[in-house]
């Protein structure tokens, strides 16, 4: 693979469990429909959207509204920073593990 | 958010928090695959239309594989609720098998099942090896975009 290294950081705001199958339901995507994402994650939507908005106000998380053939859409995503954030947090729990062994 | 606490998890949450994400990568990665029947569907059309292709006029296979697009398309245009990040990089395990495949797909032209009863067995065959050809490609592709999501920030 190529690409950037990543530092291994770990990151308090993502490692809060819900927050953290979030960033890992966001990784693998381009995008998410937040319908989809709740039934993924399996909370109610005022918890997905606390979350969300917890990630959003560090900039991690970018939440578009919009409309298509009358139905609205809210798609989330991960900005730049929350993919560096949460690679850097991944990074950071495999450290962890190897440094325990 | 600082290293200071890194060292307040143990071994055991690490290893909690990192099977946490495998489990949820896994099943966004499997969704943004599409729905599970598809595949299969794909397996069940193309082995049908490839055993029937000796035996039946030639629009027939080619309206399965039709088939095939337009459901891909309804899809994608309708059902579509997430959409894959672009890759840096290929899988090679999946290209692999996709090798694997397309010989396959050639192969089975030298096979021409003329009769009916011949179409049976071909069909049952088909089905298993593209099947499993198809399981292999979806594993290592699934694989590399976890891979990829977790390690590349790009």
């Amino acid at each position: 693979m190529n690409g950037e290294s990543n530092v291994a950081r770990f990151d308090e705001l993502i490692h809060a469990p819900v927050r953290l199958r979030i960033c890992a339901s966001l990784g693998p995507v381009q995008w998410v429909e937040f319908a989809q994402l709740r039934d993924t994650l399996g909370v109610a939507d005022s918890v997905l959207s606390k979350h969300l908005k917890q990630l959003g106000d560090a900039g991690y998380v970018s939440i578009d509204k919009f409309s298509k053939l009358g139905r609205s859409h809210t798609r989330v995503s991960l900005t730049r920073d929350g993919r560096i954030a949460y690679v850097g947090h991944v990074a950071a729990l495999r450290q962890m593990l190897e440094s325990h062994e | 958010m600082s290293a200071m606490g890194q060292s307040d998890y143990s071994r055991q949450e690490a290893e909690k928090a990192l099977a946490h994400i495998d489990a949820a990568a896994t099943q966004s990665v499997q969704h943004a695959f599409g729905p599970r029947w598809f595949a299969g569907f794909v397996v069940l059309v193309m082995s049908a239309a490839m055993s029937i292709f000796h035996i039946t006029p030639l629009w027939v296979p080619l309206t399965l594989l039709a088939l095939i697009l337009c459901v891909g398309l309804w899809i994608y245009k309708i059902r579509r609720t997430v959409k894959s990040r672009a890759l840096l990089g290929q899988s090679t395990g999946y290209g692999m098998w996709f090798l694997l495949l397309m010989l396959i797909v050639q192969g089975a032209n030298f096979w021409q099942a003329d009769s009916w009863w011949q179409v049976v067995p071909k069909f049952v065959l088909l089905v298993l090896i593209l099947g499993f050809i198809m399981s292999r490609m979806l594993a290592s592709e699934l694989h590399w975009r976890i891979n990829d999501a977790n390690e590349q920030a790009h």
